[in-house]
């Protein structure tokens, strides 16, 4: 099999796919990745099953060699340039596969939010809790990438030397983000309720894998923001005495003790992992079958992109590399290089 | 059963609440309600989790829609009587009340105007509810401490309690499965290793077991383990 080899880990890289299963009745939160979406989309693009694992990357992002043939791809966070052992230099775009050579390194700019990098044929990490998911605080899955970390893959997919993109251009959500009231509707006033679809709230620096609080402005409670704790999931909109609210993320804990006013709906909470500090953000109320309808069209939207794959072959323009690892030419390569020019689609 | 409300989170969840008051009539209602809904299979169900007063039923709302799956619990709950499904698990849990290991004993009995060996006699007489299983990955919420045993939480939390720390608040009783900070009285120590992620079950308990304590020596922590206890 092919491997990534980690020559620098970034400051926050860690595997993720759907997240956990079966596990906050442990106390384990879901986990996962922040943007299911962009999973979906990657994986689609690289062949993979469409929930398989990705490395999500903050801050910064890893530095990778390939050991063989490798098929990577990063979501609209990222992008990257490689550099062959010759020392030629091409670009990784987003939203479209690359295939990676023996011996190419490649480097990310630092992500805009959060990035994703997906890796065809997936990631060799044993599964717990049915899941390659990570939580580093529990000992949970893996720690964050380190440099010396191989990381092999676990199945192959089809090489794509040109590489694949969308037929269609990935959308840029705007507007408002959409949430469905309660669980504690009822715990606050209407004014609360007011202020929470009328306010721009800041996106604060308080702001990680766990949760999001919102600054400007506070929501009143009725009766206190005390309750008998009870089951929580990513979307939450919890508010604590304070009235400054919570969005709760991907590494949520499984169960807590303060209202929650709304949840935002599944088809919007990937929209969290693209937010940056000092970013505004605005709540519009929609009925729980909206959010239904919401995500049955988020997921029909998802395959059709998926299902118009095209190649990322320029037209007209020559790429040097792929010419040199087609068929026509592959005997004059295998004389020097053994490996280069196998697995080849064409 | 009677269910006091459904409420939801988004298209990601259902809770259930069944009582409102936190204590053991309300823990058999959520048992036998999570093991009720539990033994549906039902495909679209991912989880069904338990707490104080309620349980939470995660779902796949491409595969049931809300409503329908509300129709289903209502259904499923309604001739479900509490008790349904037997008690939980018994399990036999080693402490060590040894004062080494008792930072807050004292402080506790000067609290509650009592000895220390009352205190003792109290945690170790009680059969717990485990009332859910949070806050901390593996960390068992235990109820409830007998009357004239609660005691609130300690004004000003520790920066960091022991993996192990046995503690009282509120008429409840925890086990910190890692060493994090905590508000807690701590009055002893077990020595079983409460969450290991290499396990196939990671926790050793779930929401609906019952904890009975037994007192271990200093000198036996090494050999000490949880036992079911079968009758």
């Amino acid at each position: 099999m092919s491997a990534l080899f980690v020559i620098e880990g970034g400051a926050r890289s860690l595997v993720q796919d759907t997240g956990f299963k079966g596990s906050r009745g442990l106390g384990v939160p879901k986990s996962g990745v922040m943007d299911r979406d962009a999973l979906a989309l990657l994986n689609g693009l690289l062949g993979n099953p469409l929930d398989c694992e990705a490395i999500e990357v903050a801050l910064t992002a890893p530095v990778l060699r390939a050991t063989g043939q490798v098929m990577i791809a990063c979501n609209g966070a990222l992008s990257g340039t490689i550099t062959t052992p010759d020392g030629e230099v091409r670009d990784v775009k987003p939203w479209q596969s690359t295939c990676l050579f023996d011996g190419d390194v490649v480097r990310f700019t630092p992500p805009v939010g959060v990035g994703l990098i997906g890796v065809g044929g997936g990631i060799d990490r044993p599964k717990v809790l049915n899941s390659r998911s990570s939580y580093p605080r529990a000992g949970l899955g893996g720690v964050a990438l380190a440099a010396g970390d191989e990381i092999a893959t676990r199945f192959d997919v089809a090489i794509h030397v040109d590489g694949r993109k969308f037929a269609d251009d990935i959308p840029t959500p705007t507007g408002p983000i959409r949430v469905v009231r309660g669980p504690q509707d009822g715990a606050f006033s209407e004014a609360a309720f007011s202020t929470l679809f009328n306010t721009n709230f800041d996106v604060t620096p308080e702001f990680d894998r766990m949760g999001l609080r919102l600054g400007g402005a506070v929501l009143e409670h009725e009766n206190g923001a005390d309750m008998i704790s009870d089951g929580i999931t990513a979307g939450a909109i919890q508010v604590p005495g304070s009235g400054a609210p919570i969005v709760l993320l991907a590494d949520a804990q499984t169960m807590g003790g303060y209202t929650k006013i709304a949840t935002v709906i599944q088809a919007d909470l990937p929209r969290f992992a693209h937010l940056r500090v000092g970013d505004q953000i605005t709540f519009e109320e929609v009925s729980v079958s909206e959010a239904e309808t919401a995500l049955r069209e988020n997921r029909a939207h998802l395959n059709a992109l998926i299902e118009g794959l095209v190649s990322a072959k320029p037209i007209g323009a020559i790429d040097v590399r792929a010419l040199y690892s087609t068929n026509l030419i592959s005997g004059m390569i295998d004389m020097t290089d053994p490996n280069t020019g196998e697995n080849d689609e064409n | 059963m009677n269910i006091l409300s459904i409420t939801s989170l988004a298209d990601s969840a259902i809770t259930v609440v069944l009582d409102n008051v936190i204590g053991a009539a309300a823990a058999g209602s959520v048992r036998a309600a999570k093991a009720a809904v539990e033994a549906l299979d039902h495909s679209a169900i991912d989880e069904v989790t338990a707490s104080y007063v309620s349980i939470t039923v995660y779902y796949d709302a491409m595969l049931l829609s809300q409503s329908d799956l509300i129709d289903l619990v209502r259904e499923t709950l309604a001739p479900i009587t509490i008790g349904a499904g037997g008690a939980g698990r018994l399990l036999s849990v080693p402490c060590c009340y040894d004062p080494i290991y008792g930072a807050d004993q004292i402080d506790i009995a000067e609290t509650l105007g009592c000895s220390v060996d009352d205190v003792i006699d109290a945690h170790l007489n009680t059969t717990f509810d485990v009332y859910a299983v949070g806050f901390l990955p593996g960390l068992p919420f235990l109820g409830d401490m007998p009357a004239g045993f609660s005691i609130p939480r300690r004004a000003t939390p520790r920066v960091k309690v022991p993996a192990g720390a046995v503690a009282i608040a509120n008429g409840q009783s925890v086990i910190y499965p890692w060493e994090s900070p905590g508000g807690w009285h701590i009055i002893g120590h077990c020595p079983v290793t409460l969450f290991d992620p290499t396990r196939t079950d990671p926790a050793v308990f779930c929401a609906g077991d019952r904890v009975k304590f037994v007192s271990i020596s200093a000198e036996n922590l090494a050999s000490a383990h949880i036992q079911e206890v079968t009758s």
